[in-house]
């Protein structure tokens, strides 16, 4: 579960990013976060997973103040996060990428194998784990972002962008997955995109805008407004 | 307790990975510590010999030598001495005979008009206190007194040296040990810098601030180590292949022989201090590095 109460972020030169954001995202429950270049999609992210503080206002993950916690790494741990730009390790392999997080943890190597193999079985990279991201294109990379994400099963999942250097094929297939894996392993998932066709999953959109940095629509599946099956 | 020690294990591969990723900058950081170290440890030796000798020197402070000019006579010289009843013993070392250990000491077959070396009559008076007022009325008989040799006098010409070593190798371990820190901190933070996206990305994935720092501090101690040890081996061969050499130059300046060479136990000791030293010398760089650029 995710809570925002009235969040505001405003820099110190007096750029307002984020005015008065209020949402609640049930446990489960996958949103799509849409909005034009700089209406606040990514910092709002960043707030989640503390990459930035925020001006004001409460936010809570998990019933969990998170303006109060002294070390940001438990809170990270229970966060699994996704970027545009893939953030792979690259003088790692497939396999090793997945399962950094767990070796920092101190799981065994037979928790490891146990579970990169099952989340590189969900993205479809099974058959690749022995490869170097160089060597993928860049839906598989992405794919392989997805994996570390899940490994750890975290109850909340971020992605900022996934798609945002991805063709329009690959971009619905990782939007597909996405789906899959909301539906299999019910994480909360709060995914910032501007493709429009995010209409086309039926998920839960909100979308910020650049004019007012707040929240201009939250449309739940069943009132999705008809454009959005217009444009696929 | 396991799942701590395998992450102490993924903290050393870690740290392994980080050196092998530093490339050519490891064999700049160990040389220059390794320089400082070995610099260190020849003036710790040479602090530890001196000091030796000069302890050795005190316990003498009873006896003291008299270099006769040329024409004296040794044995009116005695009789001389002998009327003064704090005098308990008297040597006479000929200069034939003196000449003769110079040559088996250096081992090498020099001509016998060559001898220069003085008659010394070595005397032993019951008290210290009873020597320098002796030492004081001799010394007045110029024409039979070319010289007088007294521990007390060569101790204080000893610290002299010794103190200048100290001086002149704290300041060039000083400044070795100052391009050492510089060159370890900035490769540290270099290394920081250039892995930024990296290591934000561990922090943002929940990775625990130790398991991140860990590797770069362990780096640290890991150039201090491998510096102590070619350090270490390099003093080693140092001492095997210039104790003869230095045996010689003790014998020559101070008539004293084995003695003052560091014993096995005291190299010990000097590696064990170079060792902690290099250590704790690079990972406090290390540390520094880390805590300026990976704290937040």
């Amino acid at each position: 579960m995710i809570e925002l109460y009235r969040v505001c972020k405003e820099y110190d030169n007096g750029q307002v990013a984020l005015k008065d954001v209020s949402l609640h995202i049930p446990m489960g429950q996958m949103v799509f976060l849409i909005g034009e270049s700089g209406a606040g999609k990514s910092t709002l992210l960043k707030i989640l997973y503390k990459a930035e503080q925020f001006s004001s206002g409460r936010v809570l993950i998990g019933r969990v103040d998170i303006s109060r916690l002294a070390d940001y790494s438990q809170l990270r741990r229970r966060i699994g996060l996704i970027f545009q730009d893939y953030r792979l390790l690259n003088h790692l392999n497939v396999f090793d990428n997945v399962a950094y997080i767990l070796r920092a943890q101190g799981a065994s190597e037979k928790e490891i194998r146990y579970r990169v193999e099952g989340a590189l079985n969900v993205v479809g990279l099974l058959d690749r784990s022995k490869e170097m991201p160089q060597h993928l294109s860049g839906g598989e990379r992405q794919r392989v972002g997805i994996a570390r994400a899940i490994v750890i099963n975290p109850p909340v999942l971020l992605a900022d962008e996934p798609t945002g250097n991805l063709d329009p094929v690959n971009s619905l297939k990782i939007f597909q997955l996405f789906k899959e894996i909301n539906e299999k392993l019910k994480m909360t998932m709060l995914i910032a995109t501007h493709d429009p066709r995010v209409h086309q999953l039926k998920k839960r959109i909100i979308q910020l805008s650049v004019a007012d940095r707040q929240i201009v629509m939250d449309t739940e599946p069943s009132n999705l407004p008809m454009f959005g099956s217009l444009l696929l | 307790m396991m799942r701590f020690l395998r992450m102490l294990v993924r903290i050393f591969a870690e740290a392994g990975l980080g050196m092998w990723r530093s490339g050519w900058q490891n064999i700049v950081i160990i040389s220059i510590l390794m320089s400082t170290l070995v610099v260190f440890g020849i003036m710790l030796e040479f602090s530890v010999s001196l000091k030796k000798i000069a302890a050795n020197l005190l316990g003498s402070q009873t006896e003291f030598s008299i270099h006769l000019t040329d024409g004296t006579d040794p044995d009116s010289m005695k009789r001389k001495l002998n009327k003064f009843k704090e005098v308990v013993n008297m040597k006479l070392t000929t200069k034939e005979e003196a000449w003769e250990q110079t040559k088996s000491m250096l081992q090498i077959d020099l001509d016998d008009s060559l001898n220069s070396m003085p008659n010394t009559l070595t005397v032993r008076v019951s008290k210290p206190q009873e020597a320098a007022p002796l030492i004081y009325k001799v010394n007045g008989w110029k024409k039979e007194v070319e010289h007088i040799s007294y521990a007390p006098t060569m101790v204080r010409k000893l610290n002299v040296v010794k103190n200048l070593l100290i001086l002149l190798g704290t300041f060039i371990s000083g400044l070795l040990a100052a391009a050492t820190f510089v060159i370890n901190f900035n490769t540290i933070e270099l290394v920081i810098r250039s892995r930024k996206e990296e290591l934000n990305l561990l922090r943002f994935m929940g990775v625990t601030n130790w398991f991140i720092k860990g590797p770069f501090i362990l780096q640290g101690i890991l150039y201090g180590l491998v510096s102590a040890l070619v350090a270490g081996s390099l003093l080693i061969t140092i001492d095997v292949f210039a104790r003869y050499n230095w045996q010689k130059i003790m014998m020559q300046q101070f008539g004293l022989v084995d003695l003052f060479w560091p014993s096995g136990e005291e190299l010990t000791q000097v590696l064990i201090i170079l060792t902690i030293i290099g250590i704790l010398f690079s990972s406090s760089s290390s540390f520094w590095a880390t805590e300026r650029r990976l704290s937040a």
